[in-house]
């Protein structure tokens, strides 16, 4: 992932400003998110979704023994499993199986776990060809940028700039029909499919019961990539394992029609071990590389392993009404929206994502759509409390003392009513000089700034509730 | 084989156990939670589909074929599944080579269609799959139409249960422009549920479900047919 | 949760309704008299504390809520006319003292005998009719913590459809965020402004003069936005609009 170097309020206010991007993202929003809430609307849809939020709950419980049973199985069949503490570990493990293959082209599947872990840089140093074959990753791989959507990659894109881009770097007659685009795309990739050496995936979920993994796309590419190449490495979190095929078969549903509102996707690969026949179809050999990267950590904290139960549909995203201003490139982090707020600080550091912590108006919208009703907004407050207190098991540091002491002021004050009714009274006849005639304040300064930006600050009422309630007749009180 | 030395893999658990607040070094085992994962003989085998349940399915699949742009075909007997998938052949698109090329998975259902009969007057190469033959990829590369016969046909999906392996490649059904798959009427079976439990009683554990031809919607959300995979798919499902 | 008191309400008058919108706690108080509700007002109330729990500073809220526990100590029914307060007391003040014993069963208590106006009048007191009268064109904005959080949608347009000569037209988006957020909109001013700027676009789609909701906090926001676009649309509590009598506020 590339870092940009601006804050998130720059790259915020540059995206409120992107047209294209707001009626893209409003698109999916309205199609997509809309669709999804529609079916929370029924009693047994809601059902299943706290039966699979349980399910997430035990696995995580024991996602040690599911680990096992998992690799256990895999290795029976020939399979390669290595479980890998930190991205670095992730990352030599898989350049060093690239290397022993002589890959000189990587297909890929789309992986947020991949460039979570850093892995294009390492490879492409080892003059690796890694290119990427989901379309939408495709497209934001030829135009030099990054996903802005978990399931959507280049929805930030419009067709005239798709158009744009095929002609630049394909040489391709310039189109603006998706058919056109598409078809240009599948020629391109294909070739590059039929003659790569390694295909690399992430997994979207794995069963302990069978001891497999699964993928599930609409395009095809990723049969194609674990078909193909010689060798399949998978990279999963950790988190990303089910008990059971029932199990399974419950969670892949919901993914789906979180995601996209599928009852399914056109492709559900399930595979666990190199495919054991001779005729050169499907990997001589597979590897599952199991990523912790920070996750066994948020796994033992109280407050935060919920979030490991997220399954990576994207429905958080297509109800948020931060991320359908912002888009995905303002979080600047490998993770954007709502899931992103609370997994980009957990993974990448809180103080240095403090903006994703209190960035949000904690609405509520996107524990609504997900489909294993994570409370995003409590765990957003769990962050904003570890930034105020500072931690010692996140190694977080307090975020501001200012405003520490400040809000240690309010607190005294709302236990004084006293002096509470004194300061308001201060501040009543403080507001007067920044008032226009109609008592209206169109600027204000110092913290409060902000209000005055797009809206103006109405007058303080002459006489507050409770001197109007001091002041009624006897008889009325 | 690749992995782990024993040391960092000990260590990679040690972490995942002192998180969950248990003892570092003391493996846990599946044994140890008999409710976690089931035992063999306590999972519920799947259904027959009984004649009666049959129109009521039938209805079902044409709903979710349509909705994934999977083309139904409900035919007799054999013989006009073969005739069909002739007319398909004659006229399959051309995509990736110039001259006609059909593959078929190795599998007594097609077999019986005799394919090879009905096309003998075209000028049509019908290549079967067979257990380690090199050229299996360079043949599917060339092929206008792959043809296999799935497991199962689940019918409030849309979906087709397709094994692979020896004499089944996964490219049959990939690397074509047009996938025809061929199935009886008593392999429809409900539900998702019921494709999963016919998937656990299969050997192997290499299985892709399908449904419908590949699509994309990531350039400005409009839906295009044929991203990666066949650009076609027709299902044909014999009634005897 | 509807074992409240329909004969006596304590106000729990929102900081805010006390210094911008007094307005809005006297229309209260009037609807409650028609009810044959005595409403009083605890002395010595301040804030519920929600700015600095939803800031991360728990230390202060608990202040907060520790005098706020003192004020309404004797109350038997407290009413509030924000949805986001009576959410503060319900959820998050067990949620505070969690590992204290004692306040959190004083904390159980408050919430349990806590109602955001629009469901104590429904909810609690079960009002069927009103001899309200207002001659409007009306929209209404669902904040998130009534909407999301309390799970209160219907009872507002309930009591808004025994109001003669009202007219409801329901905006699109009507339980998107407005973009308030508390401090979020001061800190995060260019997002905050997107979000309400959508709100009153979709306001405005309605034609209606005025937009209604049960926070002020939302609506002092909303009308922010709607006096520096130099808009007509007014903003208004439903108790503004349930007390007003004879067609006019």
């Amino acid at each position: 992932m590339i870092a940009s170097d601006k804050s998130y309020r720059e790259l915020a206010a540059a995206a409120i400003q992107d047209e294209q991007l707001r009626d893209n993202i409003n698109f999916i929003q309205q199609r997509i998110g809309k669709g999804t809430f529609a079916f929370w609307e029924d009693e047994g849809n809601r059902q299943w979704r706290t039966r699979v939020k349980e399910q997430r709950e035990r696995s995580l419980e024991h996602l040690d023994i599911l680990l096992a049973t998992l690799a256990e199985k895999i290795r029976n069949r020939g399979g390669n499993v290595y479980f890998a503490k930190t991205a670095d570990d992730a990352v030599a493990y898989i350049g060093k199986v690239a290397r022993e293959h002589d890959v000189k082209r990587v297909v890929k599947g789309k992986s947020m776990t991949s460039h979570e872990i850093g892995m294009h840089p390492v490879l492409e140093d080892m003059d690796t060809e890694v290119l990427e074959t989901d379309l939408g990753e495709y497209i934001v791989q030829l135009a030099g940028s990054a996903p802005s959507h978990i399931i959507a990659p280049c929805t930030h894109m419009n067709k005239e700039q798709i158009a744009d881009l095929f002609h630049e770097k394909l040489g391709m007659e310039k189109s603006v029909e998706p058919e056109v685009l598409v078809r240009e795309a599948r020629n391109v990739l294909r070739k590059k499919l039929l003659s790569a050496d390694m295909g690399i995936t992430g997994c979207n979920l794995a069963c302990a019961e069978t001891g497999q993994i699964c993928l599930v796309s609409n395009e095809g590419n990723i049969r194609m990539a674990t078909t193909l190449p010689k060798v399949h490495v998978a990279v999963m979190g950790m988190e990303r394992v089910v008990p059971t095929l029932q199990d399974f078969s419950d969670t892949l549903q919901l993914l789906t029609m979180a995601a996209a509102v599928q009852d399914i996707s056109t492709y559900v690969s399930f595979m666990g071990g190199p495919e054991k026949t001779d005729n050169g179809d499907g990997p001589e050999e597979f590897h599952l590389v199991v990523v912790d990267n920070g996750r066994s950590k948020i796994l033992g904290d109280g407050e935060f392993r919920e979030i490991l139960s997220c399954i990576r549909c994207g429905a958080c995203l297509n109800a948020c009404p931060v991320y359908g201003r912002i888009g995905g490139h303002a979080y600047n982090a490998n993770y954007p929206g709502p899931i992103g707020a609370v997994i980009s600080p957990l993974l990448e550091g809180i103080n240095r994502h403090a903006d994703l912590c209190t960035g949000e108006t904690l609405c509520g919208a996107c524990k609504d759509i997900c489909p294993v009703s994570n409370d995003i907004p409590r765990m957003l407050l769990a962050l904003r409390r570890t930034l105020a207190q500072g931690s010692e098991y996140w190694n977080t540091s307090r975020h501001s003392r200012t405003e520490g002491y400040g809000w240690g002021v309010f607190g005294y004050v709302t236990a004084h009513p006293g002096l509470y009714r004194t300061l308001l009274k201060i501040g009543r006849l403080a507001m007067k000089p920044f008032a226009g005639t109609d008592g209206w304040t169109k600027k204000l300064f110092g913290p409060a700034a902000g209000w005055t930006k797009h809206r103006d600050l109405r007058p303080m009422a002459r006489r507050s509730f409770s001197e109007r309630w001091k002041q009624r007749p006897e008889r009325d009180r | 084989m690749h992995g782990n030395s024993m040391k960092t893999e000990q260590d990679f658990f040690s972490t995942m156990r002192r998180s969950l607040g248990l003892p570092v070094d003391v493996d846990r085992t599946v044994q140890d939670f008999p409710d976690l994962l089931p035992a063999a003989d306590t999972v519920s085998q799947s259904s027959k589909t009984d004649g009666e349940a049959a129109a009521d399915l039938l209805d079902l699949l044409q709903t979710s074929c349509a909705k994934h742009h999977l083309t139904l075909h409900i035919v007799d007997d054999r013989e006009q599944a073969a005739a069909l998938i002739a007319e398909m052949v004659k006229v399959a698109e051309l995509e990736f080579h110039d001259s006609r090329h059909v593959i078929l998975h190795d599998h007594p259902l097609l077999a019986g269609l005799r394919l090879w009969k009905r096309l003998e007057d075209e000028i049509v190469t019908i290549h079967t799959c067979a257990p380690g033959d090199p050229d299996t990829r360079e043949k599917h590369e060339i092929c206008c139409v792959g043809i296999t016969a799935p497991e199962c046909v689940v019918a409030t999906h849309g979906t087709i249960v397709q094994q692979t392996g020896d004499g089944q490649p996964r490219a049959t059904s990939l690397l074509p422009s047009h996938h025809i798959a061929v199935a009886t009427m008593n392999s429809v079976v409900r539900g998702l549920e019921e494709g999963f439990r016919k998937m656990r009683e299969m050997p192997g554990s290499s299985f892709v479900f399908i449904s419908g031809p590949s699509k994309t919607a990531d350039i400005e959300a409009q839906l295009v047919l044929g991203a990666h995979g066949p650009r076609h798919m027709d299902l044909i499902l014999i009634r005897t | 949760m509807n074992e409240g008191d329909n004969t006596s309400a304590a106000l729990f008058i929102q900081c805010l309704v006390d210094s911008h919108y007094p307005v809005v706690g006297e229309a209260m108080v009037r609807v409650l008299e028609r009810l044959g509700i005595r409403s009083y007002y605890p002395d010595g109330q301040t804030c519920c504390g929600q700015p600095a729990y939803n800031n991360g500073y728990v230390d202060a809220a608990k202040k907060s809520a520790l005098h706020f526990f003192q004020v309404f100590d004797g109350a038997d029914t407290i009413v509030c006319p924000s949805g986001s307060c009576t959410y503060m007391v319900r959820h998050h003040y067990p949620e505070l003292f969690k590992d204290e014993p004692e306040l959190l069963v004083k904390a159980h208590r408050m919430a349990a005998k806590t109602y955001e106006f629009s469901e104590y009048l429904r909810d609690v007191v079960k009002v069927e009719r009103l001899d309200s009268h207002l001659d409007a064109g009306v929209t209404v904005h669902d904040s998130c913590h009534l909407t999301r959080g309390l799970g209160v949608h219907r009872q507002p347009r309930e009591l808004l459809a025994m109001v003669k000569g009202l007219e409801l037209v329901e905006m699109d988006e009507s339980d998107t965020c407005c973009g308030f957020g508390g401090t979020f909109s001061v800190k995060y001013p260019d997002i905050s402004g997107a979000l309400v700027d959508d709100k009153v676009d979709h306001i405005l789609a309605t034609g209606a003069e005025y937009v209604v909701g049960c926070d002020m906090s939302c609506l002092m926001n909303i009308e922010g936005r709607l006096h520096r676009r130099n808009e007509r649309v007014k903003v208004l509590h439903l108790a503004q609009v349930l007390a007003a009598e004879g067609g006019a506020l």
